[in-house]
């Protein structure tokens, strides 16, 4: 009996490092990017391409399940009568990840700064992080001091009413103003005009569209030279020139090269510099005086300086990676998703990625949602068809490996880091946990000594 | 059958000689446990209530939340007496705590509070008032029943999954609200009912749940309907005390402000059966009302009889209304008391406790692995959802469902289990062990 008593705390405690051994590497989880489906708000008829861009928390995304308004219940029949030939692929959305300084395009944050004019042996730089393969530029958002234009009337060509827009680019059309007429300009941003409308309001107008503007308020002709380096590294990968003619004021310009195939996950460091350009005629570049970008410093004159200049990696169209028929799908009665499963994808952990559903034979109605996916993205449709505001309903599975092992060091690291700050504490509270500890092993011992 | 009868089934205790070794085994088990898990646990609601004290005891403004007022006065004081010993913590806290519909926010907590460098000191000393509570509690439902149920309701108690969630790991100040219920319980049940009914009261305005107490204690420990008047009117006053302190202070009222900008008071009638024209009928305060009439109508009295009352109510209560995972702590104390001697009753608990852990994934990681985040906030915030775990396999709203509809199954036949045992019975044959033992001891 006392023999029995004594293996079964054996074979507990042989059984708890069995498990602990099993568990610590690491074990294999599956999981989903949202716990439950996003609530429908309407329909989507599908003829072209429909793309969603979501943050991805994990590694190994390896299912997917699309919200569609099913013809019948679960058979194959009805699966490929309703996706007939369409497509699902899954990509890199380098464009949308937050990571970067250079957030949301329209937005100028005031705690922002320009660098002031890049001239002579001046050297100004990052270094960074790729997390996606194929780089193949460095888009930042750089200012000409008015060499666009400078504020006064302009004239917009002849012939059918100019559209006006809020924001330069993609900004919502807020009214036309007709061919051939006159209009104050305000100012420019992204090779755009701003310009003042009869009712008071302000607008943007593309530059091309002007048969004439105000003069410019100086003219930049030097070239601005950026170069790439492996971090670590005295000699460049790529350069690229671009003269500052080029530039727009207050616009984002990217210096392109060559792609790196083997970008994803190397640190890198580029170097602008504009040897010829001279006060007057010269550029600047954005910043951050904070540090807005944990992975990497800024440079100037090669020497790390506070914060960080406001860029983004550009990268080259990769093959998707993953493409699968929705054919191959099965319709779950309970949700009515299309669920579609593959081979685990690796490095889809903490980047932006994008679905894109491509229609086949005929147009494919899928299901879409007010509620957003992580990142806060919404729907974009091809055949510059108007998307609704919302996302679609979409859900992602994952088969992961979670580093039990790795948490576990974390944490024995910060309860050590923890102790060496605060040592009065932790010996305080040694002391205590050694003190019940005895009472209760006292305790139990003379209970057990006791027969109870 | 008799609660106590069904009680009978187990043995009072095994063997003979002292009861203190099992006694003081749980007494270390129950401390030796909160000390473990208190400096490394922690939710974010912690962090709004002392949050909210650091305005008073960092910047002198001791009235700025005033809908809690009882509960974060003594937070206020509290962060008053240990900011010595939390060195550079002015500046960890949350400066929108204290305004309503905003509170502290996550990126304050995760940024500020989880970064400060005395964290494990911090959150052993925040969370002190609430495991000295529960050794308090601990003590007074010992002090209620006779020594050979000691053990078993200290362990139901002290050592109960549930309690340890709520006080040690998540941080929840519930526990100092069931400090003063059980100590009004003791003190009425040794016939000091006047006491018993300030503690009461005062742990009525210190969180909401002991206010659907009240009506059973009066109707227990009434002598005559003078009496219930003289008790129900001593109740209203600490209520008026409170309110006229606050709205002396502050200029609002906390019970109006309760009423009116409180989800929680929503919870309560969250399930209705819709009837025409909008007309409902809430579930919970029907069958409140049922359960109390039920009482007066049987004109049960004493202890016992409370303390089955309680124990149904609050049964009843979590069984009908939405609640967040640690206010299930109102469950045990009465719980304790009543099912310490039934073994299928303490195996329904324990099932309850199981759901309940079960049911902390309706809220992801809020209520799962970020508890665990002042270990390692990188690390542990790179966990996925526990809730994205089971929607991998299982729709996750069908399964939290059934475990939900399994915890209402549960606790309803707990309650009709305690309720047929301990309620029916006539008041003459109801003698609180307690009463007879202060009478035994003179």
């Amino acid at each position: 009996m006392a023999r029995r008593h004594a293996r079964g705390p054996r074979g507990l405690g042989a059984l708890l490092i069995g498990l602990a051994l099993l568990l610590l590497p690491g074990c294999r989880v599956e999981h989903l990017l949202l716990a439950d489906l996003p609530r429908v708000s309407g329909r989507l008829t599908v003829g072209g391409t429909v793309s969603q861009v979501f943050l991805s928390p994990s590694d190994g995304l390896n299912r997917v399940s699309l919200g569609v308004v099913p013809p019948s219940p679960t058979k194959e029949r009805a699966v490929a009568g309703l996706t007939d030939g369409a497509t699902l692929e899954i990509q890199y959305a380098p464009e949308a990840d937050p990571g970067y300084p250079d957030g949301r395009f329209h937005e100028w944050p005031a705690e922002h700064a320009w660098l002031g004019e890049l001239t002579g042996r001046r050297e100004i730089g990052q270094t960074f992080v790729s997390r996606y393969p194929n780089l193949n530029g460095i888009t930042l958002r750089v200012a000409t001091f008015g060499a666009d234009l400078s504020p006064g009337e302009g004239r917009l060509v002849d012939g059918p009413p100019v559209p006006v827009r809020r924001l330069p680019v993609d900004g919502e059309r807020i009214t036309e103003l007709p061919g051939g007429s006159t209009v104050r300009v305000e100012g420019s941003a992204e090779g755009w005009a701003r310009v003042l409308l009869p009712d008071g309001q302000t607008g943007y107008v593309e530059l091309s569209r002007f048969q004439r503007l105000p003069p410019p308020g100086r003219v930049n002709d030097r070239d601005v030279v950026l170069r790439l380096y492996r971090e670590g590294e005295a000699e460049p990968i790529r350069t690229a020139t671009i003269n500052a003619r080029a530039m727009h004021d207050n616009s984002h310009v990217t210096f392109t090269f060559e792609p790196l195939p083997d970008s994803m996950g190397a640190r890198y460091r580029f170097v602008l510099t504009s040897p010829a350009a001279v006060p007057g005629n010269a550029v600047t570049f954005r910043y951050a005086e904070a540090d807005v970008y944990p992975d990497g410093t800024r440079l100037d004159g090669g020497a790390p300086v506070p914060g960080d200049l406001i860029f983004r990696p550009a990268y080259a169209a990769d093959p998707p990676l993953a493409r699968i028929e929705l054919d191959r799908g099965v319709i779950s009665g309970q949700t009515s998703t299309l669920e579609v499963a593959f081979a685990p994808i690796p490095d889809t952990a903490d980047r932006a990625l994008r679905l894109v559903v491509r229609a086949g034979q005929a147009p494919l109605v899928v299901t879409w949602s007010e509620q957003l996916p992580p990142g806060g993205y919404g729907l974009v449709l091809s055949d510059r068809q108007e998307p609704p505001e919302g996302a679609l309903v979409f859900n992602v599975g994952y088969r992961a490996e979670v580093a039990l092992g790795q948490v576990a060091r974390g944490v024995l690291g910060k309860i050590g880091r923890d102790a060496r700050v605060d040592t009065r504490f932790f010996a305080l509270y040694g002391v205590a946990l050694v003190g019940v500890s005895g009472w209760c092993g006292l305790a139990v011992w003379r209970r057990g000594r006791d027969g109870r | 059958m008799g609660v106590t009868t069904a009680l009978r089934r187990l043995p009072a205790r095994s063997g003979s000689g002292r009861p203190g070794a099992g006694l003081a085994a749980i007494w270390a088990a129950g401390i030796l446990l909160r000390l473990i898990l208190a400096p490394f646990t922690t939710h974010l609601d912690l962090y709004h209530v002392y949050s909210r004290a650091a305005e008073a005891a960092y910047h002198g403004h001791w009235f700025v939340w005033t809908s809690q007022l009882a509960i974060q006065m003594l937070h206020n004081a509290w962060l008053f007496l240990i900011k010595p010993l939390l060195p550079g913590a002015a500046g960890i806290w949350s400066p929108s705590a204290a305004v309503l519909g905003l509170g502290a926010q996550p990126l304050e907590f995760r940024e500020l509070f989880l970064h400060y460098p005395h964290l494990p000191r911090a959150l052993l000393l925040l969370k002190l008032p609430y495991l000295v509570a529960d050794l308090g509690t601990g003590y007074l439902l010992t002090r209620l029943v006779a020594p050979a149920r000691r053990a078993r309701v200290l362990a139901l108690w002290l050592l109960n999954p549930i309690v340890l969630y709520t006080s040690a790991v998540f941080g929840r100040h519930d526990s100092i609200a069931v400090l003063l219920v059980v100590g009004s319980l003791l003190a009425a049940s040794r016939g000091r009912r006047y006491l018993g009914m300030a503690l009461l009261g005062l742990g009525a305005v210190t969180r909401f749940f002991p206010f659907f107490l009240a009506p059973f204690f009066l109707l227990a420990y009434r002598r005559s309907r003078r009496d219930l008047a003289v008790m129900a009117g001593g109740l209203a006053a600490v209520w008026l005390l409170v309110e006229v302190t606050a709205l002396a202070v502050t200029g609002t009222s906390p019970t109006l402000t309760l009423l009116s900008q409180y989800q929680h008071v929503e919870y309560l009638t969250d399930l209705a059966l819709s009837l025409r024209f909008g007309d409902q009928l809430f579930l919970f305060p029907l069958a409140y009302a049922l359960f109390l009439l039920w009482y007066y109508e049987r004109a049960l009295q004493g202890t016992e009889a409370y303390i089955v009352a309680g124990a149904g109510m609050f049964l009843g209560m979590f069984a009908l209304t939405f609640f967040h995972p640690p206010y299930a702590v109102w469950l045990v104390p009465f719980l304790a008391l009543t099912i310490d001697r039934d073994g299928r009753l303490i195996a329904f608990h324990l099932g309850q406790a199981v759901l309940l852990g079960l049911f902390a994934l309706h809220w992801g990681t809020q209520m799962t692995t970020d508890l665990f985040l002042p270990l390692d906030p990188q690390g542990i915030a790179r966990l996925p959802d526990p809730k994205t775990i089971l929607a991998a396999q299982v729709p996750a709203p069908l399964f939290l469902g059934v475990v939900r509809s399994l915890f209402t199954a549960l606790s309803l036949w707990m309650a009709y289990r305690i309720v047929r045992g301990g309620g029916t019975r006539p008041v003459e044959k109801m003698e609180p062990i307690v009463d007879r033992e202060v009478e035994a001891r003179g």
